[in-house]
């Protein structure tokens, strides 16, 4: 075996080491400029900075890493201590089994993109220029979105068409894209390269038609559409030339079927569809958060208060000329009972909407109430001038809005004045904030963030967290203006085009294993498992592969260590346990989530804690045995921290309550075997509570009297 | 003019400290609170959200010789709608019994606390009360009720309200969260209540429960 140093340009001085003869110890200047080769299968440890960056470098070998430098250096520890966390790495590695690559063939070349908004039309023509086979689904009968709706856009204030139609001629000059309308996705099934996607298509009513509007004008059923009255038959000038029925509506009276010189059937069929696709782009947009919730501004109970795009609507078709109008800015939003986050686009809609009823109808007051007004980047100049067409700015948040003498009431306080406020109008335009349309994000396994997905492990875009062959492209990632949003599309369709670049990706991660020879069935995996991957096939238990995230909690549980996680087992942990701890240690057991990368802000931050505490990581604080922790006591450990996510925030959804679980029995047992239960802590560690962590450990070597017994 | 050569930068953590005070540093000043309180409809000097903002501040006499702290109707219109989820009513409540440590206790409240002590109620039962009781077919109530007094001497409350420097008596360091929260008093009333049943189990002869 080898041990690989960085000397990180000589900030590391390691001593000279004797490890044995089998062991070679090789030094490298600075491993992020010169990486050392390493056959795949080859077992190494790797000396150096931190795991969270090495496994950046060295994504796809079998290495232990041992932290040298945030561990020991930055913290001014002794260099001994390098020498300890060595050997151990070392015997670790001797037991493991290697991680055995992952092979995905990208047998179809094909692209799914669910949502034809402006963000789905783009990614779909991109990817149709340079050559990909392109299935576009769409859950309304028209291309457009979210865009469609809209009346112009802002800063330039040009027309919505002269964005939107363009696009779309664009996409429509390629051959290689098949249109779905009115469909959903239903399931989604596979890996990268070969994804089998159920589509739920609802049928159109209208088959065959010429556009002639005959239709409508007969339609008895009148229905608001945002903001903008329309027939339950109705059309929008966009993509295809068909008119198409809103069957929640339809009453089936059949008046149109009399004029329409085409053919129209009004039952409403639902057909399923398979669609194969190697990559899926998820350009599913968003929707305006409902603004009923808040409840102090009366959406829904008072007439004239609406929110921004039923107005821009409203204005636009001419159906609204408002005297005096009120903008209320963050409705909904930064709001802990509502929307924790800002919408970041949401003050551009309000000052587009005054700038709208300011072109359109220049005597019209506008009043702007905002608690913050956020003009960044060149929106800055919209706001001067949106102030000197006369629109008053007031600063605060709007208390509530009521009717008096038929007229709505704004009361708010004005933080300039410090006075309160009360401004009658006819008009009160609520800017929410928004929420991704997301009724695919669980069907297709994408991890969330509040609302949004969680794109990458890390800030440093190290890890992407979205599962392979999967994208998301404009406002379903995070609510984004049309410039961004095109943007956000041309970089999914890249990352779609350097997919396709590929005939099979390769990845090491991590699968559990089952020795059938050990194992004797007994079922426990099954019910441990987070993500139900374990199942009997045969009398056998088999581990499916594609559903494995690696969290090592099986192969804690089994009593027979028939099932070891690749790359991390328990024989391999006691030995490492075994070797690292000398008498008066504290063992720290880290989740690699969130624990261990609190100990690296630790050195950063210039805390220090005491040199006796020695830290090795682990992919889950579900991952520890209480024998692991009972072998650390007779090492002669004086303490022991497994350090966890948060209770909502598992890697692995529900690690932490496993280790829980195991924390109780545990302190039950070593309370009857006659040692402190106090010195075993199970702690809730944050990524960045490097404060916390040092604490609990400073607090646990002043503590702890040993692990002798009382 | 605000002068922060004299603000005490201690002064907010010794609120957020307090029961009720957690929320303090959320404030991003919205106005939402001050805009809400029907109290600042009426009269405009008084304003949640400068309370908050000048303990931010660490204004601390300011505040807490202010008058208008002492305001608040407890209505719970501002926690409703607080965008950061700060409990307001409560956040105030904080300051107050931080000022009534701090020997700020203003004097009404003074005289309150006299008669809830001599009566037990607030409200002063006379002749003309209870024969207006008994014409409407409610039973007589007693005139004082002693248990409030027994209360209050095991709450301590006089010696803290009366006293300067609350920090100096040893008696009311024991006793960190007693406030002028009806909760806390109900609560020391409950255990008391609890005490004298345990005495009268032993006395048979004196059963009066205090509800």
């Amino acid at each position: 075996m080898r041990v690989l140093i960085c000397d990180c340009n000589s900030a590391i001085k390691l001593p000279k080491l004797d490890l044995g003869t089998d062991i070679e110890i090789e030094h490298y200047e600075n491993m992020c400029k010169k990486r050392p080769e390493i056959a795949p299968d080859e077992k190494v440890v790797i000396a150096g900075c931190s795991p969270n960056l090495m496994e950046i470098l060295f994504p796809n070998i079998n290495a232990e890493f041992v932290n040298l430098y945030e561990h020991i250096v930055l913290l001014g520890h002794p260099m001994d201590k390098a020498k300890d966390l060595i050997v151990a790495a070392v015997e670790k590695m001797k037991a493991i089994i290697p991680v055995k690559p992952k092979v995905f063939n990208i047998e179809n070349k094909s692209a799914l993109i669910i949502g034809a908004g402006i963000a789905g039309i783009e990614t779909a023509s991109q990817l149709a220029q340079n050559g990909v086979n392109v299935n576009l689904i769409e859950k309304t009968p028209f291309l457009g979105g979210m865009v469609a709706k809209l009346d112009r856009l802002y800063p330039e204030g040009t027309p919505y068409s002269h964005t939107l139609m363009p696009q779309i001629g664009t996409m429509l000059q390629n051959k290689n894209i098949e249109y779905s309308f009115n469909s959903e996705v239903k399931d989604i099934k596979g890996q990268v390269g070969n994804y089998k996607i159920n589509v739920q298509i609802r049928s159109r009513g209208v088959i065959e038609c010429n556009n002639c509007g005959k239709c409508i004008d007969v339609c008895p059923v009148e229905v608001d559409d945002t903001g903008k009255k329309r027939k339950a038959i109705y059309y929008v000038p966009t993509y295809p030339n068909m008119h198409a029925i809103d069957f929640d509506t339809c009453t089936k009276c059949g008046e149109c079927i009399k004029v329409c010189p085409g053919k129209i059937e009004l039952d409403h069929k639902i057909t399923e569809k398979e669609i194969n696709a190697g990559a899926v782009v998820v350009a599913t947009g968003l929707n305006l958060y409902d603004v009923s919730k808040v409840e102090e501004y009366g959406y829904h109970r008072l007439d004239g208060v609406m929110t921004t795009i039923e107005f821009e609507r409203a204005v636009a078709s001419g159906e609204l000329k408002p005297k005096k109008v009120v903008i209320i800015h963050c409705v909904g939003s930064r709001d802990s009972k509502h929307l924790p986050y800002c919408s970041k686009i949401c003050c551009f809609l309000g000052l587009k909407e005054a700038k709208l009823i300011k072109d359109r109808f220049p005597d019209t007051q506008v009043y702007i109430v905002a608690m913050d007004m956020r003009s960044y980047g060149t929106f800055e100049y919209f706001y001067n001038k949106l102030r000197e067409q006369g629109v008053s700015f007031i600063k605060g948040k709007p208390s509530e809005v009521f009717k008096r003498n038929g007229n709505l009431v704004v009361r708010t306080e004005d933080l300039y004045t410090n006075e309160l406020l009360e401004i009658e109008a006819d008009t009160v335009v609520l800017s929410s904030g928004f929420v991704p349309d997301n009724p695919t994000f669980d069907k297709l396994g994408i991890k969330l963030n509040g609302d949004f997905p969680v794109l990458f492990e890390n800030a440093g875009l190290g890890n992407t967290a979205l599962p392979r062959g999967i994208f998301t492209a404009g406002s379903a990632t995070f609510p984004s203006g049309v410039r961004d949003t095109l943007i956000d599309a041309r970089k999914a369709a890249f990352s779609v085009l350097s997919l396709f670049q590929q005939e099979r990706i390769e990845t090491k991660q991590p699968n559990a294993q089952i020795n059938d020879d050990l194992c004797s069935v007994c079922r426990m995996c099954i019910g441990t498992c987070p993500y139900n991957a374990i199942s009997i096939v045969d009398d056998k238990i088999k581990v499916n592969e594609e559903l494995c995230m690696g969290c090592g909690i099986c192969s804690i549980t089994c009593p027979s260590y028939a099932s070891q996680l690749e790359g991390f087992n328990p024989k391999g942990l006691s030995n490492q346990i075994r070797t690292l701890i000398k008498k008066g240690d504290i063992l720290a057991l880290l989740c690699r989530w969130s624990a261990y990368n609190a100990t690296d802000k630790a050195a950063y931050d210039k805390y220090s804690y005491p040199e006796n505490v020695k830290i090795i990581r682990v992919p889950c604080s579900g991952a520890v045995d209480p024998s692991h922790v009972m072998l650390a006591l007779l090492s002669g450990a004086k303490g022991i921290l497994i350090g966890g996510c948060y209770p909502d925030a598992c890697h692995y959804a529900k690690g932490n309550f496993r280790a829980k679980a195991r924390e109780q029995m545990l302190k039950l047992n070593l309370d009857l075997l006659g040692f402190n239960k106090n010195i075993v802590r199970l702690e809730w560690i944050g990524k960045d509570e490097a404060n916390k962590f040092v604490e609990i450990v400073k607090e646990m070597n002043l503590a702890a009297k040993g692990g002798e017994k009382r | 003019m605000i002068d922060l050569k004299n603000a005490d930068p201690n002064f907010k953590w010794e609120i957020i400290k307090k029961e009720g005070g957690e929320g303090l540093l959320k404030c991003f000043g919205c106005s939402d609170c001050a805009a809400s309180c029907p109290v600042r409809y009426f009269d405009e000097r008084y304003n949640p959200r400068k309370i908050i903002r000048l303990t931010l501040l660490g204004m601390k006499n300011e505040v807490l010789s202010s008058p208008f702290l002492w305001f608040c109707a407890h209505c719970h219109a501002c926690t409703e709608r607080c965008p950061q989820g700060i409990m307001v009513a409560d956040l105030i409540n904080a300051i107050k019994n931080y000022a009534v440590e701090q020997g700020y206790c203003p004097e009404g409240y003074k005289l309150q606390l006299d008669l809830l002590k001599r009566l037990g109620r607030l409200y002063e039962i006379e002749d003309f009360d209870l024969k207006k009781r008994q014409r409407l077919g409610l039973p007589p109530v007693d005139k004082t009720i002693p248990e409030v007094a027994k209360i209050l001497e095991y709450t301590n409350i006089t010696a803290r309200v009366h006293s300067k420097n609350a920090h100096a008596n040893p008696k009311s360091e024991a006793l960190n969260s007693v406030s002028c929260r009806t909760l806390d008093v109900r609560h020391k009333q409950i255990q008391i209540t609890k005490m004298q049943n345990s005495k009268q189990d032993s006395s048979p002869d004196k059963k009066r429960v205090v509800e």
